[in-house]
């Protein structure tokens, strides 16, 4: 193992971070490479979405360290981190609903190094609905609208690595198969990578291409493809 | 003939009735209507734009319009540190944050009577005034009006096709999202401040001609200030603003004309108070419902 093939994009190594009075993360080490999806499993409360909050610099590290694209980012803001091209989709979306679906979109255009002139074609492509409603507000869209909104303008300006929790969560099961077919799409062209946090078999199964299964704050265990498409196993890790 | 100059007089008086409303309103509709931070200190730093230009049109000379602007730059830096010292601990702690305006509005104004005294010399009103049919109209006003006008456009130009709107924007909305998805989010609230009080200090400035400088003077702009953006409400606070002061304004000037200014006042807050017995959330509110029920049916 002294020589990788591909580079790790992320790397996460013992981290410990939490809420105020107590630490949630306690000691998770991942790491991803580059044009992988890589699926975050685990029972609710053990720490999954905390874990992406933290790689994305909303909670700070209290011991650890994270690396991005080969750079150490442990103590960077999140707005730091956006820039050098981490895209994040909230649990809860995180439109601004009284913004407009297109000023939504342009708000994704901080994410990434590059200035690139917004790329809306593709966006118009893979979500057809968002052309018909760019001047409504982004509060006026369904919750599966909403998580189209938010992957899109997560990846308008072309970020390296894509964190999404839960967006299966609250979306009717055709959308969720829509950004299933999106994220294989999307992995075809190898230019970003997805950590994936899901609880839904289905997406888990169609996209993932291995995953970490947490328990109480760390990293139980890891799961590969064939773990994932059993759903025994995968059921252990995420049902009680 | 009366007819006409009474028409024509009664536009006028609406026009300085509402441009009034609004030039009072301009810094608090964003550190307010915006930021959600119960400024207090609005009127002290409008007292200071109108020192600043006292000061910048007496004591240095220059022309009015020059030290108009320089009270704008004056009163944003000072806003920029207000923020960065103070303003920027209390963000979401509305109640210490209206404490702690009243705090910083109490030595404004003392410390403002300390060093100038309790009076300065008046600014004299620029321009002349015409009269028709019995009715004087100054010339300034006009002025004001139209400079009212200007402003609204300029602001909502600002926030609505820049860059530093749109981030703004974002991170009154949600923040925590806004510097997730690279905004400096920090910066934004120092900028946005700093704009806030800049505006209230350009008005109190343009305001200083009209008005008797003292330390306290701010006082008098407070209440029509807050009226102005609660009543507007938060939801889009330019057009708010602008939809309460024209409706205020279309109540206070009739009713002034005919039973004298008291009444006029009266009037104004009676209005007030039912809008938003009607509107709860403002004037913005509602328009906003409206439009997107529009936009519902043509997507549909």
């Amino acid at each position: 193992m002294l020589t990788k093939l591909t580079m790790d994009i992320l790397l996460v190594e013992n981290v410990v971070a939490g809420y105020q009075s107590s630490n949630v993360l306690q000691g998770v080490s991942i790491s991803l490479s580059e044009g992988e999806i890589i699926s975050v499993v685990g029972r609710n409360g053990v720490g999954k979405t905390t874990l992406v909050r933290t790689i994305m610099g909303l909670l700070p590290v209290r011991s650890g360290r994270i690396e991005f694209a080969g750079k150490q980012i442990t103590s960077k803001a999140a707005d730091h981190r956006a820039r050098q091209g981490i895209g994040y989709v909230p649990q809860d979306r995180g439109i601004f609903p009284d913004l407009t679906v297109e000023e939504n979109l342009r708000m994704g255009r901080f994410i990434g190094t590059k200035r690139n002139s917004l790329d809306f074609e593709s966006v118009f492509n893979n979500f057809p609905f968002l052309k018909e409603r760019l001047h409504q507000r982004g509060g006026t869209l369904s919750g599966g609208q909403q998580e189209m909104l938010a992957i899109a303008r997560a990846l308008i300006n072309q970020p390296k690595l894509l964190l999404l929790d839960e967006p299966s969560d609250g979306v009717q099961p055709s959308i969720v198969e829509e950004i299933g077919q999106f994220l294989l799409q999307l992995k075809a062209t190898g230019e970003v990578t997805v950590l994936l946090v899901e609880q839904n078999f289905d997406l888990l199964q169609t996209v993932s291409d291995r995953a970490y299964a947490m328990e109480k704050g760390m990293v139980a265990d890891q799961l590969s493809v064939d773990d994932l498409n059993n759903d025994e196993i995968l059921a252990a890790h995420i049902a009680m | 003939m009366e007819i006409d100059a009474l028409a024509l007089s009664l536009t006028y008086q609406f026009g300085t009735n509402a441009a009034f409303l609004f030039l009072s309103a301009l810094g608090l509709i964003v550190i307010l209507g915006m930021m959600n931070i119960i400024n207090l200190a609005h009127g002290e730093l409008m007292m200071m734009g109108a020192y600043a230009a006292t000061i910048a049109n007496n004591q240095f000379g220059l022309p009015f319009p020059l030290a108009v602007i320089v009270s704008f730059f004056a009163v944003a830096i000072f806003g920029a540190i207000l923020e960065l010292l103070i303003v920027r601990r209390f963000y979401g702690r509305e109640l210490s944050a209206l404490v702690v305006t009243w705090g910083i509005s109490l030595i404004l104004g003392q410390g403002t009577f300390l060093v100038f005294g309790p009076f300065m010399p008046a600014i004299k009103i620029p321009g002349g005034s015409y009269s028709y049919g019995g009715f004087s109209f100054s010339e300034y006003w006009l002025v004001l009006i139209g400079i009212s006008i200007s402003l609204v456009i300029g602001l909502y130009w600002l926030y609505r096709y820049t860059s530093y709107g749109l981030q703004a924007r974002a991170t009154m909305q949600n923040a925590e999202i806004a510097k997730a998805l690279g905004v400096p989010t920090n910066r934004v609230y120092t900028l946005t401040f700093s704009l806030g009080a800049g505006l209230a200090g350009l008005s109190g400035a343009l305001l200083a001609p009209t008005s008797t400088i003292a330390p306290f003077m701010g006082q008098q702009f407070v209440a029509p200030a807050f009226i102005t953006v609660v009543v507007g409400g938060a939801t889009n606070v330019i057009s708010g603003a602008v939809g309460s002061s024209v409706l205020l304004s279309a109540i206070k000037t009739p009713i002034g004309m005919a039973y004298g200014a008291f009444l006029g006042t009266v009037a104004l807050l009676v209005a007030a108070l039912v809008i938003i017995r009607i509107m709860p959330d403002g004037i913005s509110a509602t328009l906003q419902k409206i439009m997107d029920r529009r936009r519902a049916r043509h997507t549909l």
